[in-house]
């Protein structure tokens, strides 16, 4: 059942324009946040309830929260439930599973250690933490990650994606921007690029397997001292340029060259259409 | 166990798959592509697996195809006095030989420091299950060893064919196909 | 180690004279590091007797037959057709954007199975990746018979964002615009590198990905011009 604490809270409220409230959560549940347009920004704390300050047009909407069964939900709609601009400070607690999907919506999340998941048209999201699935996903707008764990998927069109003291799985794809990834932990990573640069600094480890694609831009990979990989690069009109001695395999005539450094333990495939593929070494 | 037993026996009764590939060449070499379907099928592994360990297994696919283009280029040239699968497993190893070649061609001209490669590369791998481990210890061999390797051990040549389609002699590929061993049993046993 | 270790391998296959082989089998007799080595040399040797055959990811034929079927055209190693003829779609456009839709509101676990399904990914040999649509709506137009093909997909989609589009931010189709305008770019750069060097892998590969990608933001787009 959903409890909606909204009505005799508006009441109160009417010709504000801003909201607070702070109503008891299940730490361990959901909370969901669907707001259209707006700024939603969550922090987190280690009590079992959620504080919410929004700011609204009382003309227009008003803040709705609720909850049923372990989830919560947080919104600014309009009288008929349409939805309304409106900006959210959230508290939550931290290791409660996060959802939020707008439309025009700067998203930014700092202190979660739960799944945390993502979705908007224009705006970009902003991520520290985050702990086990985390999936990101923005058509206009930067995606900026650090500090999350567990698996990570991201998707972008327009607009680069930064990832940093991340650990685990990575799955990454963008279609106009940069990818960056900084001190990663991983040993399954994914990235495929249209039109941006990579550039990868993390574990290569034995077992792993990066897969790191664009079509036109550039390649940068710092391979850590003791990695154990077998490097196969792929190229249209491309180059390569690596800072230590490589023995190379394959028919570079074909742009498809691959070489082993240390045991070959892991995998890494790179791949630029167009642009210099850089390995680097520690 | 030379090539052309090791073939027919990877075929199961080899004398009814000998005579289908006959008709089936025969049907071929006249024009049907339908038939020459029916050897790619019964084939394609024996001649991917040869390949894939021969050259890089990114090329295999590759490989695999100019090898069956090659194959139905070739068929009027086919007497029939030997197995199908024999004179296509010689027809795959011949293009695998050449492709090498020319790679290794090309390597050398991109050699920066073969022997920084070496170092880096002595691997310590631990003795685990046999397969893949097996696999990667064959792409560490050197060429020539490798070469020698896979087409007496895995493939079933006879020294005397091998030197034959690499130019070399008996004595030179039995110390390679020696060195080979000794090196995955290294490679192996760490 | 002994002198012999050299001739372990001859010894092996029978290559040994009579008189060398005895006097072999006096020093191993004697040497047990030798037997040691003979041991594994013979190990390494069955096991190289024993490995598996392997089989190609991809049906290889459809590209050998366009090549020796059309002597005219240049060698085409059509593996990407190869790779889109298996993973063929057969949704409706409706279907399509309900896909997209899920995407939106897929949980994290999800929105990862889609991401890694495919893309050079995790997954050896296949690198087509279908992120945005659930793996239970992807049916093999053999399984169903009724597919569309890539081009037809795209018109249904397009035409779904046609109809749409008012209902979308400017701003939006902006930059979804320029983000196809994007991919169409890369496209049409590997298809053009994929004429000329038609048995490229990775150019099949690198194309088919590229497709994939439109069909996704697309999707993308349809969703958003339809809700």
């Amino acid at each position: 059942m959903i409890a909606h604490v909204t009505a005799a809270m508006l009441a109160a409220l009417a010709p504000a324009q801003q909201a607070d409230t702070t109503f008891a959560v299940d730490a361990g549940g959901r909370l969901e946040v669907n707001q259209l347009e707006g700024v939603v920004n969550v922090t987190t704390w280690d009590q079992a309830e959620m504080r919410v300050v929004a700011a609204f047009d009382e003309d227009e909407g008003r803040l709705d929260v609720g909850s049923s069964g372990g989830n919560a939900q947080v919104s600014v709609k309009g009288e008929w439930g349409e939805p309304v601009y409106g900006e959210l400070d959230i508290t939550m607690p931290r290791g409660m599973a996060l959802e939020i999907a707008g439309v025009s919506l700067e998203v930014g999340i700092d202190g979660s250690a739960g799944d945390v998941t993502v979705s908007t048209v224009e705006g970009s999201i902003g991520l520290v933490g985050g702990s086990g699935n985390v999936a990101l996903s923005a058509v206009e707008g930067e995606v900026t990650v650090s500090r999350a764990s567990g698996k990570i998927a991201i998707s972008a069109v327009d607009g680069g994606v930064s990832v940093s003291q991340s650990e685990g799985a990575i799955a990454l794809t963008a279609v106009d921007g940069d990818v960056m990834l900084e001190v990663i932990t991983s040993d399954n990573v994914s990235v495929n690029v249209v039109d941006g640069d990579i550039a990868y600094e993390g574990t290569i480890a034995d077992g792993g397997r990066y897969v790191l694609s664009t079509h036109d831009g550039d390649l940068d990979v710092l391979i850590p001292d003791g990695a154990n990989a077998r490097i196969s690069i792929d190229t249209f009109s491309g180059e390569l340029d690596t800072d230590f001695p490589v023995e190379l395999e394959g028919d570079f005539g074909k742009k498809r060259i691959s070489f082993t450094v240390g045991t070959g333990k892991a995998l890494v495939e790179l791949s630029a259409f167009d642009g210099t593929i850089s390995l680097r070494q520690e | 166990m030379n090539a052309s037993s090791a073939l027919a026996m990877s075929s199961g009764d080899s004398n009814s798959a000998a005579s289908r590939d006959l008709d089936d060449v025969r049907l071929a070499a006249a024009g049907d592509v339908a038939a020459f379907e029916r050897l790619y099928r019964r084939h394609v592994d024996r001649v991917y697996s040869l390949v894939s360990r021969m050259l890089e297994p990114e090329l295999a696919d590759e490989v695999t195809q100019d090898v069956f283009v090659r194959v139905w280029n070739k068929l009027s040239t086919f007497r029939g006095d030997a197995a199908f699968a024999t004179w296509l497993h010689r027809v795959t190893v011949n293009l695998v030989l050449g492709r090498r070649k020319k790679l290794g061609i090309q390597r050398q001209r991109y050699h920066s420091d073969p022997q920084t490669v070496l170092d880096r590369t002595s691997g310590l791998r631990p003795k685990e299950a046999l397969g893949a481990e097996f696999e990667a210890g064959m792409r560490r061999l050197p060429d020539r060893a490798r070469e020698v390797f896979i087409l007496h051990d895995v493939e079933g040549f006879k020294h005397r064919e091998i030197a034959e389609l690499l130019g070399v002699t008996t004595g030179t590929t039995k110390a390679q196909l020696h060195r080979a061993r000794m090196l995955m049993r290294e490679y192996l046993s760490r | 180690m002994s002198d012999w270790t050299d001739r372990l391998s001859d010894y092996l296959d029978g290559e040994m004279s009579g008189d060398e082989r005895v006097s072999l089998e006096e020093a191993l007799e004697r040497d047990a590091e030798l037997r040691g080595v003979l041991k594994d040399l013979q190990e390494v040797r069955e096991a190289a007797v024993a490995l598996p055959t392997q089989s190609p990811a991809a049906d290889l034929w459809p590209g050998i037959a366009s090549r020796i079927t059309d002597a005219d055209q240049p060698a085409v190693v059509d593996l990407a057709d190869a790779r889109e003829e298996r993973r063929r779609f057969s949704f409706t456009a409706p279907q399509l954007a309900a896909a997209a839709v899920a995407v939106l509101v897929l949980g994290s676990a999800g929105m990862w199975t889609l991401m890694s399904s495919g893309a050079g990914g995790p997954d050896g040999a296949g690198t087509v990746a279908v992120e945005p649509v659930p793996e239970a709506q992807l049916v093999s137009a053999a399984e169903e018979g009724s597919s569309f093909s890539y081009e037809a997909t795209i018109q249904e989609l397009e035409a779904q964002l046609d109809i749409g589009r008012d209902r979308l931010d400017p701003k939006t189709v902006e930059a979804l615009e320029r983000s196809l305008a994007t991919i169409d770019r890369a496209i049409a750069q590997a298809q053009d590198a994929l004429d000329a060097d038609p048995a490229s892998v990775y150019l099949n590969r690198h194309l088919a990905d590229a497709r994939t990608r439109k069909i996704s933001v697309l999707q993308q787009a349809a969703l958003l011009a339809s809700s």
